[in-house]
């Protein structure tokens, strides 16, 4: 009930900063086609990581608030750690308010709630943060999450600079009600600080970011027989730390820090260079709570991130063209701990074991051309990633490139009180070189059986489909109710039904 | 091409290329220890020879943390080496000592079975002594 009530309490007041919108001598609709176009693809990556950057973002104001019904079904799980379907409910709400005093507000919430089907090998929340410093067991089972996130910023221009700061919170809470039974409750705080200076046509800005994490996770057996699996605390490419592995351990708790800066220059008005770098390092270790909190682990992320765009000028056809360039490092440290004599658990030393190093880079061209009422665009994009693993002792490695190919059309149609936007996006993936090699002789069956699945299904080669449809329809010249359909489709070698649609439904103002 | 352009282009060629230079942490890390084992008999007598006995469940040596086990090399004039990842184990074996006179004997060394008395092998290099025991003299 308080959930709820927090929630409209956040919607009443997007509703009422709505009403104090200065453009509202602009259509809701034409505020629709100015957010949601195509074009944004080009340079959306300036405005992730620095606050300040969004004053030159959109020249209107556009709140949306919706609700969505998710459904995926895989006939093998993709990744069993995220398990072979789901169903999910979520509500969220959008804001992003040009205020009259040279300012811009921008904020949002969201509630979700999914049901996921046979997750196995994952007894965390936030696998893909934590992987591969996770607690996973071979049996597992429907996982039900429920997750919030509220955040908001602000920023302002003064004179020949503009400053902006910013706050993300996400909490999660993953349970399920037969053994095995986790319960992990994370939260994520996530805050930012930007300032741009405008030099010439352009606006060159650094921006500051952090990130504290916190994950408690536990797994309990309440079956009288006891426990019928064990909890294995992984290092990495099948690795295990031994003697924690059972059912005595399974209280741990997760602590990070991230930190990181960007450093961005793009241009003024909407169209020219942009250009993004910036690192980001975050440190996240795991203990065992039933042990005086004694650290087992700690995980080590460092982010690149690179980007370069161009936006052209012209009015009736207009296009982007944009790179970038990712590259994340991942290491696992194992600390060593002593016999525990008098349940004193001291660190003798640590080692840096496993590794990761994560490459993508994605090439996009983004072209949009308008006829009366009609706006069509087409963006091929290329992209490339290679992904190598490996643990030091015993050895193990595991690798693979892959490239996608890429094309998205698009077409929007103002008629009337009318809008409609529907796209379609196909992409083919193929892998362009693999190999793996985790030793069977030190690897226990379930776990060999389990990455070499994993391998398997991250390196086979297929297309996806992802058509959609939105139809909106303008209730007065400041409100708009809109249906978005979503579907997706992967074609694989194997030929397995792999899919998902969703639908939501929503006001725009 | 206009400056502008040339700029942004440098600019992305350059933090591109110094990409891949992301610190490493315990770069120069030595995980290996080599250690020495030692045999010492209860009347110090001098074993030529010495091999565990894998028939047996309890002959292992194995690090507490990892759970790895590691074959026991064979004992030459009461020594033996082998290259072991730092850490904790726990070491128990019965063996065949074949001494000089080319007698021999089951021995057994259980010093260090229970986690209470492990070996703690953090060094680049460590000796081991090992006080065994007459199983059969």
């Amino acid at each position: 009930m308080k959930r709820i009530i927090l929630i409209l309490d956040f919607l009443a007041c997007c509703y009422g900063l709505a009403g104090q919108n200065e453009a509202a001598d602009v259509d809701v609709n034409a505020r629709s086609e100015e957010h949601l176009s195509a074009l944004n693809l080009a340079d959306s990556y300036l405005f992730i990581t620095s606050s300040a950057n969004r004053y030159f973002q959109f020249s209107t104001s556009y709140s949306s608030l919706q609700f969505q019904g998710r459904f995926r079904d895989e006939e093998k799980p993709y990744a069993m750690q995220e398990g072979g379907g789901a169903i999910a409910g979520e509500f969220e709400v959008d804001s992003y308010l040009r205020l009259p005093t040279r300012g811009v507000a921008f904020a949002g919430a969201g509630y979700d709630y999914e049901n996921k089907k046979n997750v196995s090998w994952n007894s965390i929340a936030d696998y893909d943060l934590l992987y591969p410093h996770v607690m996973a067991d071979s049996v597992g089972g429907n996982l039900r999450c429920e997750q919030y996130v509220f955040y908001g910023g602000f920023c302002h221009r003064i004179g020949r600079f503009c400053i902006g700061f910013s706050g993300n919170y996400h909490a999660s809470h993953q349970y399920r009600q037969a053994d095995p039974r986790p319960r992990n409750i994370s939260t994520d705080l996530k805050y930012e600080i930007s300032a741009n200076y405008l030099f010439h046509r352009y606006s060159l800005g650094l921006s500051l970011t952090g990130t504290i994490y916190k994950q408690v996770t536990d797994v309990a057996f309440y079956n009288e027989a006891g426990a019928n699996t064990s909890e294995m605390l992984m290092t990495g490419l099948g690795t295990q730390y031994g003697r924690f592995t059972g059912s005595a351990y399974t209280e741990n708790r997760y602590k990070g820090r991230n930190a990181g800066f960007f450093f961005s220059a793009m241009p003024l008005s909407c169209h020219g260079w942009g250009f993004l770098a910036g690192y980001e390092s975050f440190s996240i270790d795991r203990s065992l709570s039933s042990l005086n909190e004694v650290p087992i682990t700690n995980l080590w992320i460092q982010k690149t991130a690179i980007g370069l765009s161009f936006v052209s000028g012209e009015e009736r056809i207009r296009w982007g063209i944009s790179a970038d360039l990712l590259y994340e490092y991942r290491q696992g440290t194992e600390n060593v701990i002593d016999n525990g004599l008098l349940n004193e658990y001291s660190i003798l030393g640590e080692m840096t074991m496993y590794d990761s190093k994560d490459w993508k880079a994605c090439l996009r061209w983004v072209g949009e051309l308008k006829k009366n009422e009609w706006v069509w665009s087409l963006s091929p994009v290329v992209g490339f990633r290679n992904m190598r693993e490996k643990y030091i002792y015993p050895k193990r490695y595991l690798s693979y490139s892959r490239f996608d190919f890429g094309v998205s059309l698009s077409l929007q149609c103002a008629m009337g009180a009318w809008w409609i936007n529907a796209c379609c996006e196909g992409d083919y993936v193929f892998t362009a070189g693999s190999s793996f090699g985790i030793p069977q002789c030190c690897t226990t069956a379930e776990v060999y059986q389990m990455l070499n699945y994993a391998f398997d299904r991250a390196t086979e080669n297929g297309f996806v489909l992802h058509p959609a449809l939105r139809i909106q329809k303008e209730l007065s010249r400041t409100k708009a109710l809109f249906a978005l359909f979503k579907y997706s489709r992967w074609f694989n070698e194997a030929m397995l039904r792999d899919s998902g649609f969703s639908i939501s439904i929503g006001l725009c103002f | 091409m206009n400056s502008i352009t040339r700029i942004f282009i440098l600019m992305f060629s350059l933090v591109a290329a110094g990409m891949n230079s992301s610190c490493e942490k315990n770069e120069d890390q030595n995980i290996y220890s080599f250690v020495t084992l030692k045999g010492v008999l209860p009347d110090g007598r001098q074993i030529v020879r010495m091999e565990a006995n894998y028939d047996l469940a309890s002959t292992f040596m194995r690090n507490l943390n990892n759970r790895l086990e590691y074959q026991l090399p064979i004992f030459t004039n009461n020594e033996a080496s082998m290259v072991v990842q730092k850490g904790v184990y726990l070491v128990s074996f019965d063996a065949t000592a074949t001494f000089p006179d080319g007698s021999s004997a089951r021995v057994r060394s259980a010093e260090h079975v229970a986690p209470k008395n492990a070996l703690f092998l953090m060094n680049d290099k460590d000796t081991v002594t090992l006080n065994l025991k007459y199983l059969n003299y």
